[in-house]
């Protein structure tokens, strides 16, 4: 790196904000240091919790309520069979999505894991002597912790999505899949704002939102190399598309000297005319507009006589374990387009206060099922617990991923892994159950146990399920256990109903 | 088939508890029979059901789930419809039985399902001339299984709306979810009582002194909680609460 | 005028305007491109090299380099009247930048390019052969939602689109 390397004039005095977030809403964190239930409970202790509970409560009204009218419920169909046409020739789409960017003058590399990802791109821009990058939001970046790999290089990385430049001056993980900073308010970035000018700024999110412009306004101009994600890769025409509504989707596609797209296998789309389905739907399910405000589409870099544009141009195609999906019961979770609706709609995401409770880079319900399945599945396997399978997510999603099934299909697959006691305890539990008489001695057995003083609650305190229901609220009534079959018994015997076991009594 | 002929009830009608009635909540499984034996029907309360598997599942022991899922299909088979007072174990023979059980049991268990009803579905369906009537005003919180894997959101608010002197109002968030999620409300209890706070703090806001629901689960959950911090909203199962508008009618 | 074109163009007139973009429907050509340098006034501008903004630049204070330019001048090669947006693409004589980096974004269009709705226009650049190597679409101005999800409008791309229609032929 030279010595005129410009430096980022959006992150001036980035050492002057000061960063208040629990270790588990860091940027770096690697997911899973601490047992979940810690982490799910401290962030719904969080102050910030309930101010960004009643937010999105309210954006979920505006959003997701009469999610689907005619003409998107048509949408949404269309959609849902183009995602799962894709997936099912997932290798073929991707054979050809690479000729065709090669075609138009593209760089393809791909990249089975997190390692391989950052190390080509970490040679691109060392290839290309790159200081300062400019980059617009991206999941599959997260997943693979590209910033911090590209600062440790020397490598300069300004986030330019105003919500990613805000999380990234808290030293934050996105909390949303398209809402990086939805668990901010306008104060907490007035606060930081201000910091990072030195001075009192005016606070209304207009005024904020020009000071981020202005800062990064500078950056967008001089950077060496714009980083993006990619929305939907075109296999027929090798495009690259890009759904913003910021303008920085096109900044960084268009203004810096090399550009680098990253994207995971399932991006790829068959033809560019499915743009006119999916980037509706996808502006529809993520924010409710009829069409985002920017589509950038990419075919190769600059060519002979363009006066503007990338002189390179680099696709990285990140698999990290998502091609063994293909083919299980699993396989629609890649019909996922990021929209964010689910995460929105899920009650339990609120509460946690945004995505920071899953200890995990996807966060609600797509990242309780994804993460668990993708990388070397190690990471998030208990997510899936983290659900009170309401079902929600599932109505809101546009490509219709049974997100609520997978949700339990995870966790017998989390089990299966699991210790053998559980195993044996559910089994024998079973057992038992399949037993009337045997049922029935259980039921009398918590009616007796409620009518000893202290035992049931002394009971409950031997186990982490008890212990965990005693945690805010009463015991529930086990006295009465019984009593309407009781009373159905002897009833029936003057009048009125008959009393029978069934074919299931033995 | 009840879908045909939609005017006339079954006759032979079977009720099923669910466990955490027969546990905990008594109440709303005796009001399922009386409702049921006011609308004329012959009720029985087969002795041989036991649970409908559904906290195995959810918890991610599908294979001790089948086991109780089979038993049940084989108790409740015989009758020509089956009524629960909980919407979520009538959901889960409805969406989960079939996904989950293989080959001829899911046959079993689709036709089982589709003359299953939660209570307030069968009294919409069946029980027009039902005369009710009761002085309250009542908030009706729609369960998550109930609403979204059975589809039901009318049901329960046609049978209210039939009762005399009754006054449905609609509380924010209606459809949101209370937090109980079998396990889930143990193994995340901050998570789940967050959420029951939000459903309690709706339902006072409402202005109606009760809440009503379909789900013995949701109401364990919400009234441990209401109790635990001394609330003043009170609970009731939609089951006790049409058996008390019934009995007021005769009255 | 067409009465399909005066339908089409009303429809892109209040797209439009919802997503906080302008649109003048000129009477000629000669009007449009009259309309499109008042837009402009003084300021430093660019202007795309293309038939339909031939003479557009006459009087105006152009610039080399869009990073010093106040308004972008282009034409579009749709333009929807469901939603008020722009195709634009990209090639020798049609920088990118023209579009993107000045703070006002002018856009002449003739009627004739108006298509009913976004897959139409999707179908126009995916019929484009080669397809060109920069390829938008530009719904209204740019916009974020990033704080307490209020709408701001004027982020990184042009804070004000003014969209010129006029009769083709």
């Amino acid at each position: 790196m030279n010595a005129e390397t410009p430096r980022s004039a959006a992150l001036r005095n980035r050492d002057n904000v000061q960063v208040d977030r629990p270790e588990w809403a860091a940027a770096d964190t690697p997911p899973h240091r601490r047992p979940l239930p810690l982490v799910t409970r401290e962030a719904v202790a969080r102050p910030q919790a309930r101010a960004t509970n009643d937010r999105l409560i309210d954006t979920n009204h505006r959003r997701n309520d009469d999610k689907w009218p005619p003409h998107m419920a048509a949408l949404r169909e269309r959609a849902s069979v183009i995602r799962r046409e894709t997936l099912r020739d997932l290798d073929g789409y991707l054979g050809q999505l690479t000729r065709s960017v090669e075609a138009a003058g593209g760089h393809v590399h791909r990249a089975a894991t997190p390692e391989d990802a950052r190390r080509v791109i970490g040679e691109v821009a060392a290839a290309h002597d790159v200081g300062l990058v400019v980059k617009s939001k991206s999941m599959v970046t997260e997943e693979i912790a590209l910033t911090p790999y590209l600062e440790e290089r020397g490598v300069e990385v300004v986030e330019t999505d105003l919500g990613e430049y805000i999380v990234q001056l808290a030293d934050e993980r996105p909390g949303h899949i398209i809402g990086p900073a939805i668990h901010k308010s306008r104060e907490d970035v007035h606060k930081m704002f201000n910091e990072l000018a030195g001075e009192e700024l005016p606070g209304r999110p207009e005024e904020l939102t020009a000071f981020a412009r202005g800062r990064l306004r500078e950056d967008f101009h001089r950077a060496d190399m714009g980083i993006s994600g990619v929305n939907f890769a075109c296999a027929d025409t090798g495009t690259l598309t890009l759904v913003t509504n910021e303008g920085n989707g096109r900044m960084v596609t268009s203004q810096p000297r090399v550009h680098v797209a990253v994207m995971t296998v399932e991006k790829v789309v068959p033809r560019l005319a499915d743009l006119g389905v999916l980037v509706p739907l996808l502006s529809h399910a993520a924010t409710g507009q009829k069409v985002s405000g920017y589509q950038s589409m990419v075919t190769g870099p600059r060519r002979p006589g363009e006066p503007d544009g990338p002189d390179e141009l680099h696709l990285v195609i990140l698999d990290n374990g998502r091609t063994d999906i293909v083919g299980t019961r699993y396989e629609e979770a890649l019909a996922c387009i990021r929209c964010g609706a689910c995460q929105i709609a899920c009650p339990v995401f609120r509460t946690l206060g945004g995505g920071h409770g899953y200890d995990s880079v996807y966060g609600g319900p797509i990242g309780a099922v994804l993460t668990p399945l993708i990388g070397d599945r190690s990471e998030g396997a208990d997510l899936p617990f983290l659900s009170s399978l309401c079902g929600a997510c599932a109505d809101v999603c546009p490509v219709q991923i049974p997100l609520p099934d997978m949700l339990v299909d995870l966790r017998a697959d989390y089990e299966a892994g699991g210790g053998r006691a559980p195993r044996v305890a559910w089994s024998l539990w079973s057992r038992f159950w399949a037993w009337p008489a045997a049922y029935r001695i259980s039921v009398r057995g918590a009616r007796v146990a409620a009518r000893v003083p202290g035992l049931v609650r002394a009971l409950a305190g031997r186990s982490a399920l008890g212990r965990g229901w005693a945690r805010g609220r009463a015991l529930p009534p086990l006295r009465r256990a019984g009593d309407a079959r009781r009373w159905f018994a002897r009833r029936s015997g003057d009048a009125g109903g008959r009393t029978e076991g069934g074919r299931g009594e033995r | 088939m009840p879908d045909e002929q939609p005017a006339r009830a079954p006759r032979n009608v079977a009720v099923f508890a669910s466990c955490i009635a027969d546990l905990a909540a008594p109440g709303p499984v005796r009001a399922t029979v009386r409702v049921l034996e006011a609308m004329g029907l012959d009720v029985a309360l087969p002795a041989g059901q036991t649970c409908c598997g559904q906290p195995a599942l959810n918890s991610g022991f599908p294979g001790p789930a089948r086991r109780l899922m089979r038993h049940w299909i084989e108790v409740f088979e015989p009758y020509d419809a089956v009524v629960s007072p909980s919407g979520s174990c009538t959901a889960t023979v409805f969406h989960q039985y079939p996904r989950v059980l293989g080959g001829t049991w899911a046959a079993r268990a689709r036709e089982v399902a589709a003359r299953t009803y939660e209570l307030s579905q069968f009294v919409a369906a069946y029980g027009a001339d039902l005369p009710m009537r009761l002085d309250a005003t009542v908030t009706y919180h729609d369960s998550c299984h109930m609403l979204r894997s059975l589809g039901e959101r009318s049901a329960p608010r046609t049978v209210l709306g039939r009762v005399d002197g009754l006054r449905l109002v609609e509380m924010a968030e209606h459809e949101t979810c209370c937090g109980f999620g079998g396990t889930f409300a143990a193994k995340f209890p901050e998570v789940s009582v967050g959420l029951a706070d939000q459903k309690i703090a709706a339902a006072t806001d409402s202005g109606a002194g009760l809440l009503v629901s379909a789900d013995p689960g949701c109401l364990t959950h919400l009234t441990a909680r209401v109790v635990d911090t001394r609330g003043a909203v009170r609970t009731r199962h939609i089951a006790e609460l049409i058996a008390d508008a019934v009995e007021g009618a005769q009255e | 005028m067409s009465a399909e074109h005066d339908d089409l163009a009303e429809r892109f007139a209040a797209a439009l305007k919802l997503v906080g973009g302008v649109t003048v429907r000129a009477v000629s050509h000669e009007a449009a491109l009259e309309e499109a340098r008042r837009v402009c006034g003084d300021r430093p501008v660019v202007v795309d090299d293309d038939p339909v903004l031939s003479g557009a630049a006459d009087g105006l204070r152009t610039v080399d380099d869009p990073w010093t330019a106040e308004v972008g001048v282009s034409t579009a090669r749709a333009a929807v009247a469901e939603t008020g947006s722009l195709a634009v693409t990209s090639d020798a004589a049609h920088p990118r930048s023209t579009s993107l980096v000045p703070p006002v974004h002018v856009a002449v269009v003739p009627e004739d390019r108006l298509v009913n709705a976004y897959p139409d226009a999707i179908n126009v650049l995916a019929a484009l052969n080669p397809t060109p190597s920069g390829m938008s679409m530009i719904t209204g101005t740019s916009s974020t939602g990033d704080i307490e999800m209020i709408l701001v409008r004027g982020v990184h791309g042009p804070q004000e689109v003014h969209v010129i229609l006029y009769p083709a032929g």
